[in-house]
């Protein structure tokens, strides 16, 4: 390409896009454990009301709820989040009954649902909440998920699991195209409900799957509901890029996200969409305090409740995962077996004998609790520890700090809006809903409350016109 | 049977509210009737019928557009919400009412239906329940990536294997399992969390469940069928039968039926509640209710409505016949493939099926129209406030029900007259709660012995 275009610039006046991803048990491991925070999955149904009417009052634009179609015990120290937890579509129609303007993102599996059955789940909750309803495509299998569904053929290579998501969402759209939005009549005089000819079939018969159609429930209320879809691999960029309207990535460096984010419009453009069409999507977590200093002692609370195995008897029975383990953390910082104590504080001398994995370490400790070693408020084994088995995109620091990360990200051209996850509920999601939304209305990156109904119109999208299904199976539509 | 009602205790009535639409009850092109579609419509309907201490509403489910020759069914109300997001929702403007939808487990898997009910179950803090039905054509098939495979036989089958391996994930968890210590650290008791390793002929599930134990561990299980493999799971598994023996005398042999299973596994006689489906018409008097009926019921069977039914039978275009005029003398158009798609009802002989309407019809001197009236819009109570609550307690008290699940006739304010005007009669004659007992779940407030979690081993029929 000789003349570089700017795919996106920086003159539009739009506004980031700010989402909630909900994990009611904390997105940081030891969340749960801090005083005062939830920790009964069992009542979240009353933590979930309470998010989102928090998140609604401060003008969030979507709930974004994730899914993972398995369970087990020894998710407890990496993420309690997904071991225990309720279906995802539920919770967004149970929170459409109580939210007005918030839109609601839940999770679904290409892998093991029904494509008929999404369609209408989703055409429904959308319908129920009026046009706030958005579903996020997970292409992927795991070993256990496949158990739970009893599959042997899921697991397939890359391309046939994306291959399997093409179909789905390509199906997916032919489904809520399948009325038009003006089908029914109800004309009480002729005792006709509704217009046959705006009503059409799907007649699918594809690779992985066979759907007659058309949809049992009505067009959606935003015509096509937002599709997101997670994932970096070459093949998830390049599906998101043609078939999502939001595409959640996690780069680890700006200069990295400024880069994805160039090449995400240029795939937009080479899919034959406007880069525009897909909104990039960073999931950030952080760690709110009222001033700098008190986030920090809130992150170092934090590290103190993550179960570390420091080689006694006790914490050898826990169970713990590898990396958790203070020998095999000296180890990969290259330093020999000695014993120490995971609070003993990391002396200067030691720290020249750190390798490159373990400065790097320093610096991300330095970055989220302020500590230094020889400083004042120093570095201890046990923050190291903590932060290589952590690896959750962290922000500790006041709501300017918080601001400034993010407006920092926005004006880059790093992303187009955050997802927020909160270390614990209710105090961190509260802390920035009160403190750093305020901050981000006054330097203009948000606007109070809602200028939109939909989740399409949080996104800046206007509803499509519908295109009917070209029925049969051998036209360039189904083309895979 | 025998009987010594002197001596029987007074029986409390059991109520559901049925929300309708995807059959002719529900007059759409009343001028009262509001959207079947809006979440404002699910919402006054739940309301209501909360407000008039039902045990549950409950949800039909309809898993592909109806078809009459080729076309969309489209007399009734299409296009509504699924179950779960609706009862979901209502979770949420709800506090007491049971929430019971139909879920089909021909085309779900259990790992994801068993995890959805249990989340209800969550949300509305124990309040679940799931009309269990089976689907076995392939016209449903279509649209499903299982496709066509399951015969007619194998429902129950899958309906029973289904229920089996649902009932081990909702056991899954030990109560105890879940201990979030926030001192120890410690989250799950490791040992607490069932291996669910189920392999049948129909499903392979080894996983564990995703969400700790419900308030009812397991939904309120609801069953519809009436032949006598549905009652012989509904024997073995449910705890209501939605019936259609809304008739004294059926009634009263459908409950004795029933009853009578029951004592043969073993289950307590009141474990298992008989609910037929019951419509009402309200007058000041008893004439002027009868007058209503009549009207309702011609708009209930429209002149399409009424030649669409016959269509379903004929299986040819009858647009030229006068639904007011008798019925057609030509004999149907039998096929392989049905007229009427979509239904649960099925006509398996169209030719004596219209040798015995024109007889009836002739015999009775009825019209078309009055002849589709007399099975399709025909309703159960009708009378005074007072004659209805008087009438329903009859059935139950001598045991032709334990209850009904009562259908309007307009969306979504059908019931609102059912609440104001027969539920305080039902009140006042003590056989009907004045409120819900505080926190209860739906296994409560319907009166089940037993709540404790059954084992899913001694519910596989032999």
């Amino acid at each position: 390409m000789s003349t570089p275009t700017p795919v996106r610039t920086l003159e539009r006046d739009r506004q980031l896009v700010l989402g909630a991803m909900v994990r009611t048990l904390g997105a940081f491991p030891s969340g749960w454990r801090y005083p005062g925070a939830h920790k009964n999955p069992g009542n979240d149904p009353a933590a979930l009301k309470r998010l989102a009417r928090t998140a609604e009052k401060a003008g969030f634009d979507f709930l974004f709820l994730g899914d993972w179609l398995s369970s087990s015990s020894d998710l407890e120290y990496t993420e309690p989040s997904l071991l225990a937890r309720i279906d995802p579509f539920s919770s967004a129609a149970y929170l459409a009954a109580v939210t007005n303007r918030i839109g609601l993102i839940a999770t679904a599996s290409t892998a093991h649902s029904e494509p008929y059955a999404i369609a209408r789940a989703a055409a429904s909750i959308d319908r129920l909440s009026g046009g706030r309803f958005g579903l996020n495509l997970t292409v992927g299998t795991d070993p256990r998920a496949n158990a739970n569904f009893g599959r042997t053929d899921a697991a397939g290579s890359d391309d046939n699991r994306f291959e399997t998501g093409v179909e789905f969402v390509r199906l997916l759209r032919s489904l809520w195209d399948s009325w038009d939005d003006d089908a029914v009549v109800a004309d009480a005089k002729r005792g006709v409900l509704v217009d046959h000819s705006l009503i059409d079939p799907v007649d699918h018969e594809g690779r992985r799957f066979s759907v007659a159609g058309p949809l049992n429930a009505l067009r959606p209320v935003q015509g096509q509901i937002p599709v997101a879809h997670a994932g970096v691999s070459v093949r998830a960029r390049e599906f998101a890029a043609a078939h999502a309207d939001i595409h959640i990535v996690a780069p680890s460096s700006l200069g990295d996200a400024v880069k994805f984010y160039r090449e995400a419009g240029l795939r937009a453009t080479a899919a034959g969409r406007a880069p525009g069409d897909v909104t990039i999507i960073t999931p950030i977590l952080p760690i709110v305090g009222e001033t700098r200093q008190a986030a920090f002692e809130i992150y170092d609370e934090l590290v103190a409740l993550v179960p570390l195995d420091d080689g006694s008897a006790r914490a050898q029975s826990l169970g713990l995962p590898a990396n958790r383990s203070a020998a095999a953390f000296l180890r990969s910082v290259g330093l020999p077996l000695l014993e120490r104590g995971l609070d003993e504080t990391v002396s200067l001398a030691t720290a020249e004998r750190f390798n490159a994995a373990g400065q790097r370490l320093l610096e991300v400790v330095e970055s989220r609790s302020g500590r230094t070693v020889g400083g004042e408020r120093p570095v201890t084994y046990r923050h190291l520890v903590v932060a290589q088995t952590v690896a959750a995109p962290l922000v500790v620091g006041s709501a300017v700090d918080i601001a400034d990360h993010l407006e920092t990200w926005f004006r880059a051209s790093a992303t187009d809006g955050f997802a927020i996850q909160s270390a614990f509920l209710h105090e961190q999601f509260e802390l920035f809903a009160h403190l750093v939304v305020p901050e981000l209305i006054r330097r203009g990156l948000v606007h109070e409350g809602y200028d939109a109904k939909t989740l399409r119109g949080h996104l800046h999208l206007t509803k499509p016109v519908r295109e009917a299904p070209i029925a049969p199976t051998l036209g360039p539509h189904w083309v895979i | 049977m025998s009987t010594s009602s002197s001596s029987k205790p007074t029986k409390q009535i059991h109520l559901a509210a049925h929300f309708p639409g995807v059959n002719n009850t529900t007059v759409w092109s009343d001028e009262r009737s509001r959207s079947q579609i809006a979440f404002s419509s699910f919402r006054h309907f739940a309301q209501n019928a909360e407000r008039g201490k039902f045990d549950f509403l409950f949800l039909a489910e309809g898993l592909r557009l109806r078809e009459t020759r080729g076309l969309i069914h489209d007399l009734d109300v299409v296009g509504r919400p699924n179950t779960l997001a609706i009862l979901a929702a209502l979770a949420g403007v709800t506090s007491n009412i049971g929430l019971v939808g139909t879920l089909s487990s021909t085309f779900n898997e259990p790992y994801e239906l068993a995890r959805q009910l249990a989340t209800l179950d969550h949300l509305s803090r124990g309040r679940a329940g799931w009309n269990i039905v089976t689907t076995s054509d392939a016209f449903h098939g279509a649209n499903f990536r299982r496709g066509k495979f399951l015969e007619l036989a194998d429902r129950y089958t899958r309906a029973q294997e289904f229920f089996d391996v649902s009932t081990e994930l909702w056991g899954s968890w030990a109560d105890d399992a879940l201990v979030a210590d926030k001192r120890s650290g410690e989250f799950v008791r490791a040992s607490g969390l069932g291996l669910v390793d189920h392999h049948g002929p129909q499903f392979d599930v080894t996983g564990y469940a995703t969400l700790p134990p419900s308030p009812q561990r397991h939904p309120v299980i609801v069953q519809a069928g009436d032949s006598p493999d549905g009652r012989g799971f509904a024997t073995n598994s449910a705890d209501v039968i939605f019936s259609r023996h809304a008739d004294f005398e059926a009634g009263r042999a459908f409950y004795d039926d029933v009853k009578g299973r029951l004592d043969a596994v073993g289950r307590p006689r009141d474990s298992l509640k008989i609910l037929p489906a019951a419509t009402f018409i309200l007058g000041d008097t008893h004439d002027e209710a009868q007058e209503r009926s009549r009207e309702i019921s011609r708009l209930q069977v429209s002149p399409q409505t009424a030649l669409s039914f016959l269509e379903q039978v004929w299986n040819t275009d009858l647009s030229g016949y006068d639904v007011e005029g008798p019925l057609p003398s030509i004999d149907p158009v039998v096929t392989t493939e049905g007229g009427a798609k979509g239904r649960a009802y099925v006509h398996t002989d169209p030719v004596a099926t219209a040798k015995a309407w024109r007889e009836q019809a002739e015999a009775s001197g009825w019209s078309i129209r009055e002849l589709v009236i007399s099975f399709a819009a025909k309703h159960t109570f009708v009378g005074t406030p007072g004659f209805v609550a008087e009438t329903i307690n009859r059935h139950v008290q001598e045991d032709a029900s334990d209850g009904f699940v009562i259908v309007g006739n307009t969306n979504p304010t059908g019931l609102d007259e059912f609440v104001d005007r027969v539920i305080p009669e039902l009140q006042e004659r003590g056989v009907y709660r004045t409120d819900y007992d505080e926190g209860a779940t739906l296994h409560e407030t319907l009166g089940l012995p037993g709540v404790a979690p059954r084992s899913a081993g001694s519910l596989v029929s032999a």
